[in-house]
């Protein structure tokens, strides 16, 4: 099969999948969903509402929530930690007030949900004006079907 | 033939293993001898300083083990090609001048044991590839892959070994595999996952780039997760994959009877080749100081590698349970791994028995016990089986009450208001039926129904008379059954009144027509009340 035959046939596949990862024997997900998001459109230099939710699958004895800044960022108000147990389809939000900061920044929000010596993380992140990069950019060209990166 | 060779001795005969011979001089084409070590940064994982905090502790060198290695000259033809070995060093022969720009080229490709290659999203093979000069070598020519780009070669390097310990008890390597990764880049699937179809191979998440350093979620240092997805692939190529998929969680204890044992399987077989490695590649294994039964997944790419999830199956809550809980089925297949002497057995019952087992029914935990039934070859005793089992709740076996499947039977009635557990499983793969006797009163009302369903239960109630005719039945109390969660699937007759009194059964069975997520095996418990014969008074 051509690439581009290739290309398509995983464009068509993963199409009729649907967004999830239905009919995929996927990796096992953690018993938390966490989601984080500003609640107005960021703009450098002004202040911002941040929403952090996280939603347990499972009752869980012990679930942390934390939120983890920039050194260089402050928070004006609000909380950016909790630690308690949740019930399943327990919903929880943080919310805190922080001034988006003119050059960029990446906020990560993380829950810990914990049963023992059994832990599950889940991470959300939020960006502000940082521009991610893609890896398409960082690809070497492929050539004959192998994609070389050079090395030491 | 005579005038090519002689140049070529000389070369090698002067490079040793070195490669091209000296500096400078003439550019005279000729074969020359090149040898080396190819290695990678392997990242190992265990305990971190912070209590109960698990991830990458360390780069670790590692060779590259039998790889497709390529000299390619400066018009990007292959003049060259060899393997590397169990150490990853390589030795070839090449043709070119001696100041000639030329490369060597080390695929993420294996060309021993089982063939496994590592691509990325466009299906162009990945590669390792350091730029070299023949006559500027004095020595053997070294290759190390760092950073990101050592993920596809750590990937390479775990399903070669997971190949291995397929050939130990399969007698052959399995089919090729090839896995799906780009460096900063997560797969179409959103997550890292096995697909039968689409093409199919195991797709690993590649985190992404900020800046210069990939962060996220990436998976091509996690060795558990990459071994769980190949469970998936054993599955996909020697047993039989029947999981519909999707997200799910380990403590979900309603899973579908499918997605828990391909899950839960899958997880075990991560254990499972974990306790291999220990023993014959030890080398090989990245964990340090962790049970092998253990499974961490890292939710950031960065080198401290922060904890995502952490559990040993050897050591779940007791609560997790049921064969409709992946958890629980990892833990009863590694109760029968026990010291490993068992893995035999159960790779006898996942890929002989239980694929014969599967012609009639769904994979899961039940028709990997009838392959294990089934299959003469199995050594294990059963009171150790059975007990392999039990401890996750899973009663495969005849209950209390196995005399009750005929009129005749049973003479002890069960008493309204009380409760009898049973298991609509028998032995010899025979179909299980129960009747349980009760004495009922004319004019009286009863509510007979089965609740507590465990492990994929699903129930058929019928009253009938000493006759043997069916007065009342129900097959499931919910309209719209959707999960092994103990009550959808659970059978009610809200009010059998009997025109006299005298003994009646209740006659539980398996439906005819069932559902695939659901069970065959499962318990249950059945009640009869007694209801009032007046409505309480409503009060306003």
């Amino acid at each position: 099969m051509s690439r581009l035959g290739f290309i398509a046939l995983l464009a068509v596949t993963v199409s009729a999948l649907g967004a999830s990862a239905a009919a995929h024997a996927g990796k096992i997900s953690a018993p938390v969903h966490i989601t984080i998001e500003a609640r107005s459109t960021p703009q450098p230099g002004r202040l911002a509402d941040v929403a952090v939710t996280v939603v347990s699958l499972a009752d869980i004895p012990a679930v942390s929530i934390e939120v983890d800044l920039p050194d260089d960022l402050a928070v004006f108000s609000g909380d950016t930690h909790w630690q308690g147990p949740m019930h399943r389809s327990e919903s929880r939000t943080l919310g805190f007030t922080l001034r988006v900061p003119e050059g960029g920044a990446l906020i990560q929000a993380r829950a810990l949900a914990r049963w023992g010596e059994t832990t599950f993380g889940s991470t959300a992140e939020l960006r502000f004006g940082t521009d991610p990069g893609t890896a398409r950019h960082r690809m070497p060209r492929a050539h004959n079907g192998i994609r070389e990166f050079p090395v030491d | 033939m005579r005038l090519l060779l002689a140049p070529a001795v000389l070369a090698v005969a002067l490079g040793g293993c070195g490669g091209g011979g000296g500096g400078g001089g003439d550019d005279t084409r000729s074969d020359f001898a090149l040898s080396g070590t190819v290695h990678y940064g392997d990242r190992v994982y265990g305990q971190l300083e912070e209590a109960s905090q698990y991830g990458f502790i360390r780069t670790e060198s590692k060779p590259v083990r039998f790889a497709r290695v390529q000299i390619l000259n400066a018009d990007g033809a292959v003049v060259g090609e060899a393997a590397t070995d169990e150490l990853g060093m390589y030795r070839l022969t090449a043709s070119g001048g001696r100041r000639e720009s030329m490369r060597l080229r080390v695929l993420a490709h294996t060309v021993a044991g089982t063939p496994v290659t590592v691509k990325d999203f466009s299906a162009n093979v990945l590669a390792a590839a350091k730029a070299f000069t023949p006559g500027t070598l004095d020595g053997p020519l070294h290759v190390a892959v760092t950073g990101d780009l050592a993920g596809a070669f750590n990937m390479l390097d775990v399903y070669a070994a997971a190949g291995e310990f397929v050939h130990e008890r399969h007698g052959s390597f399995p089919p090729a595999l090839t896995v799906y990764w780009q460096p900063g880049t997560t797969p179409p699937g959103g997550t890292t996952y096995f697909c039968r179809f689409c093409p199919a191979g195991i797709f690993v998440l590649g985190g992404r780039y900020m800046g210069d350093a990939i962060t996220g979620d990436s998976d091509h240092f996690d060795d558990d997760v990459l071994l769980h997805e190949y469970g998936h692939f054993l599955e996909h190529m020697f047993g039989v994959l029947d999981s519909p998929g999707g997200s799910h969680t380990l403590f979900d204890l309603s899973q579908d009877l499918r997605l828990a044992w391909s899950e839960g399987f899958s997880s075990f077989m991560a254990g499972a080749i974990k306790a291999w490695m220990t023993e014959r590649r030890h080398a090989t294994l990245s964990s340090q100081d962790l049970p092998v039964s253990s499974y961490l997944d890292t939710d950031d790419g960065s080198a401290g590698g922060g904890q995502g999830l952490y559990f040993d199956f050897d050591a779940i809550a007791p609560w997790l349970r049921h064969a409709s809980n992946e958890s629980a089925v990892a833990k009863v297949l590694w109760n029968l791994h026990g010291d490993g002497a068992g893995m035999d057995d159960i790779w006898e019952a996942f890929s002989h028995g239980m694929p014969l087992a599967t012609t009639a029914y769904p994979a899961s935990l039940e028709t990997f016990w009838d392959g294990w039934q089934a299959s003469e070859l199995i050594a294990s005793p059963m009171p150790e089986t059975l007990a392999a089992f039990a401890e996750r709740d899973v009663r495969y076996d005849n209950d209390a009450f196995e005399l009750d499947d005929t009129f005749d039977a049973r003479s002890v009635v069960l008493a309204k208001g009380q409760a009898e557990a049973h298991n609509l499983f028998k032995h010899q793969l025979a179909a299980e039926t129960d009747l349980i006797p009760f004495e009922a009163v004319a004019g009286i009302a009863y509510r007979i129904e089965t609740y507590d369903l465990v492990n994929g239960a699903d129930t058929y109630l019928r009253i009938k008379d000493t006759a043997g005719n069916t007065l009342e039945e129900n097959g499931n109390a919910a309209l719209q059954p959707d999960a092994n969660d103990g009550c959808a699937l659970a059978s009610r007759i809200d009010a059998f009144m009997p025109v006299r009194a005298d003994r009646y059964y209740v006659e539980v069975t398996r439906p005819t027509v069932t559902y695939p997520w659901a069970g065959r095996y499962g318990g249950y418990r059945l009640k009869i009340t007694e209801l009032p014969t007046e409505a309480p008074m409503e009060c306003p």
